[in-house]
């Protein structure tokens, strides 16, 4: 309830990326609509359905991505605002303006990780694995990860059918990446399928496809899996497609390349950088990281196969 | 066995939501099989498999909530998808606890109710204006709680309802009292000939109040919504309502209660007024107007806008003194200023109302040095930052900036108790100023929920080797189910001075904090 009319909010953008500063000067003045708001979240789409996102300070900076310095709550904001960006500020409707005068631009890490210390990364791996078996239920990727890492097959019977099914296409889609067989099929088995705003399935392969670009040892089936991903219109939703456009060209969110990075460091993996990658959606991260780990798992057994 | 899809089109629920959904469907007894996805082509496919897909499902859209069951009868089905339902609109899904039957849409409470001919319609902004074009299209009169509708939606539903007869009060309107019934935040005033039409909540709610407390009474309290005057509105619901209460047999004075409108839209209601038989009291609010006519009279506060229609009704006002001249406030007004140390200069203003917030402004802005507020307009007195100031502040409480994710302190104080033991820990702060606002959907008890704030305040205060004084305002009436006089006592007990009205209490601020000549 307002007893008067709100003056609005007047926050100073932290930072973004190139991309996101190309689309908000193309659309100089309007062209913008609001997609969908969440209270952390505010995605924008052009006319021709691209999103670009603005989030509050609690994300991490992403592909098309604006961070505002402010943990605002953006649940005042509605579909039906108008938005426009002109003098270098985006304003939404009377409720909000943001100033990009100040930011800082992030960019996305070029730097491939073409060396890894054997020692650190199996420690830094089981320290993952364990922590993410403590936060794992059974839905969306879990139970694939329960079953295929774990062999823990109890929770069969409360599964859910949709858990099931990604179960088994999960299943094929790591045993034909790691006998190099085609998986065009696979692949086209996953996107989309699962639940939540992100299904699941997507969620996975912007975890595996991050560690197949950022790893030197991961490059041939990045541009495998890429390849089969421009064969074929992607049918998912909003939001999916555009983390899925971006990980085909190797850029992803900060904190999952954080995550990469410290599991294939020389020192011990500290449990914030897990965690903020878990904390990803309300679930998505999980099956994110459940990408990276099973990318991870393909990357070794193809090395082992090879005798490395 | 029995199968079927409900959609939802361009529905963003969180995953976590959605499994919970999924699971609890899956316990509805009689329900074998239960599939909540987005419309994607491989959860489409998924259902098609499973032979869970129905024409509806294959329309869905990659953007569209999915929600497949599959039950033993149809009976099961309308069970389990009852559940979804209340799941989804968070509503109480404990049987046999629901004691009103609730509508679902306008459309089939009209079938309930034939006979209704007013809605009051509370939903989130973006669908806040098809629900009212449904209610106006079925000739309802509407009042529209919500806020955050666009300026052309307002447009058009008020031409739909000038060209229908109707009334459409808001969006935003918060305060009306249709036939003496409060509808949302009103008090419970006496019955009587003065009739009210108001752009903003708590001037309304003031108004009223103050016309009970001299003996007057309310006929009808309208509500426009804050931005009926401006001029891409033009004042179309303050004319229509203007041009109602005209032919209303029970008022006979008509109260105007606003900002300062749009040049071209206050001549136009001059207009309007001019050419009806009835007189007219107007307050534009900080807009200094004065008249000599008979008919058509100003005021220029909340307090004058009530004693003004008092005396256009016909009741005789008792001629009341101003603080100036009572001698009993003097001499408390003297005896809580010796308290004060030398430091303790300056006044907080912690305000649930906004309009209280906005007429206290008003009348300190010449009596206090560079006071500031996060509602001012005018630049100077705007207040930069809302956690972080010094000197003379007055704060709006019920803005967005506050109650962001929280509730409105009229509804629940705890918010502006917080700040209240800030304030006290201020040792420049002299004097705190709170208003306390009784009525329909006001707290059941605002005073009681404060007075353990007021007293750590002080003692935080007394620890420091100081005092606080606090002034208090009750916008409310002995009718009114928290009970004037109750809530006054508590406040009393405590050692807050009590003010009459809005004004008054504001004047005793800057009278304790005027600096010795």
């Amino acid at each position: 309830m307002k007893k008067n009319l709100p003056k609005g909010y007047n926050l100073k953008a932290k930072s973004c990326d190139h991309k996101f500063l190309d689309y908000v000067t193309k659309y100089e003045n309007d062209g913008l609509k609001i997609h969908s708001v969440f209270n952390r979240v505010i995605n924008l789409i052009d006319a021709n359905g691209n999103l670009i996102t603005i989030a509050n300070n609690e994300l991490d900076n992403g592909p098309a991505t604006l961070i505002v310095d402010s943990k605002i709550n953006f649940n005042f904001i509605n579909q039906e605002m108008e938005v426009k960006y002109y003098d270098q500020k985006i304003t939404i409707a009377d409720k909000l303006q943001i100033s990009l005068a100040d930011l800082k631009i992030w960019t996305v890490p070029a730097a491939k990780i073409d060396k890894v210390n054997s020692i650190y990364f199996k420690k830094n791996k089981n320290l993952f694995d364990s922590y993410l078996k403590s936060k794992l239920t059974t839905d969306g990727c879990g139970y694939f990860y329960l079953a295929n890492f774990h062999s823990d097959k109890k929770f069969e019977q409360s599964s859910g059918m949709i858990s099931k099914e990604l179960n088994l296409r999960l299943s094929n889609l790591k045993a034909k990446l790691i006998a190099g067989e085609d998986i065009t099929a696979e692949i086209k088995s996953i996107i989309g399928f699962g639940i939540g705003l992100t299904p699941s399935g997507d969620d996975f392969l912007v975890g595996m496809l991050s560690v197949f670009y950022l790893l030197k040892e991961g490059e041939k089936l990045f541009l495998e899996i890429v390849s089969i991903l421009k064969k074929f219109k992607i049918e998912t939703t909003d939001i999916s497609k555009k983390m899925l456009k971006y990980s085909i060209r190797g850029s992803t969110r900060e904190n999952i390349y954080k995550l990469i990075n410290a599991l294939t460091a020389e020192e011990k993996i500290k449990e914030k950088v897990i965690k903020n990658v878990l904390e990803i959606g309300s679930t998505s991260g999980k099956d994110i990281a459940v990408g990276i780990m099973t990318a991870f798992d393909v990357i070794i057994n193809i090395r082992e196969n090879n005798g490395g | 066995m029995y199968s079927k899809t409900l959609i939802k089109k361009d529905s963003y629920y969180d995953s976590v939501t959605l499994m919970s959904l999924s699971n609890k469907i899956l316990n509805v007894d009689g329900v074998e099989d239960a599939v909540v996805s987005m419309g994607t082509a491989m959860n489409k496919d998924l259902l098609n498999n499973i032979e869970m897909a129905t024409e509806e499902s294959e329309a869905a859209g990659e953007n569209d909530l999915i929600i497949a069951i599959k039950a033993e009868n149809e009976e099961k089905y309308e069970t389990a998808l009852e559940k979804v339902e209340d799941l989804l609109d968070n509503k109480d899904d404990k049987k046999g606890e629901k004691k009103e039957v609730k509508a679902k849409t306008i459309n089939s409470a009209l079938k309930d109710f034939p006979e209704a001919n007013f809605a009051v319609i509370s939903v989130p902004g973006q669908y806040a204006a098809r629900e009212a074009k449904i209610a106006l299209k079925n000739d309802l009169n509407v009042m529209l709680f919500s806020d955050n509708v666009s300026i052309e939606a307002e447009n058009e539903l008020k031409d739909l309802a000038v060209e229908k007869g109707l009334l459409m009060m808001g969006p935003d309107c918060g305060t009306a009292a249709i036939n003496s019934k409060g509808l949302c935040f009103a008090n419970k005033v006496k019955a009587g000939n003065i009739s009210l039409i108001a752009a903003s909540g708590t001037g309304l709610q003031e108004v009223m109040v103050q016309i009970d407390k001299n003996e007057g009474g309310v006929a009808q309290a309208i509500g426009t919504g804050g931005r009926d005057l401006k001029k891409e509105i033009g004042g179309k619901m303050m004319i229509q309502s203007i041009k109602a209460l005209a032919a209303d047999p029970e008022t006979e004075v008509i109260t105007l209660i606003s900002k300062p409108p749009a040049e071209e839209v206050e001549a136009k209601i001059l207009k309007v007024a001019a050419e009806i038989d009835k007189k007219f009291v107007i307050c534009f609010l900080e807009s200094d107007r004065d008249s000599d006519d008979e008919k058509i009279v100003f005021a220029n506060t909340l307090k004058d806008a009530a004693l003004k229609s008092v005396e256009a009704a016909g009741i005789t006002v008792e001629k009341k003194t101003g603080i100036k001249e009572n001698k009993e406030l003097q001499a408390k007004i003297k005896e809580e200023k010796a308290k004060l140390n030398k430091k303790q200069k300056y006044l907080r203003g912690l305000f649930g109302g906004g309009t209280l917030c906005a007429e206290a402004l008003y009348i300190l802005r010449d009596k206090l040095e560079e006071i500031k507020s996060n509602i001012a307009k005018n630049e100077q007195e705007k207040l930069a930052d809302i956690n972080n100031y010094q000197g003379n502040v007055l704060l709006d409480m019920g803005e967005d900036e506050f109650t962001l994710g929280k509730p409105h302190p009229m509804i629940e104080p705890s918010l502006r108790n917080e700040r209240i033991l800030e304030e006290a820990k201020d040792p420049e702060v002299g004097v705190i100023l709170l208003d306390f606002e009784l009525g329909y959907g006001s707290h059941s008890d605002p005073a009681g929920a404060s007075v353990k704030a007021i007293k750590e305040a002080k003692k935080i205060a007394a620890d420091d080797n100081r005092e606080l004084i606090f002034i208090s305002y009750i916008c409310g009436t002995e009718s009114d189910y928290q009970n004037y006089s109750q809530q006054a006592k508590k406040l009393k007990e405590v050692g807050s001075i009590l003010a009459e009205n809005n004004v008054e209490a504001a004047e005793i601020a800057a009278e304790i904090l005027a600096e010795e000549v």
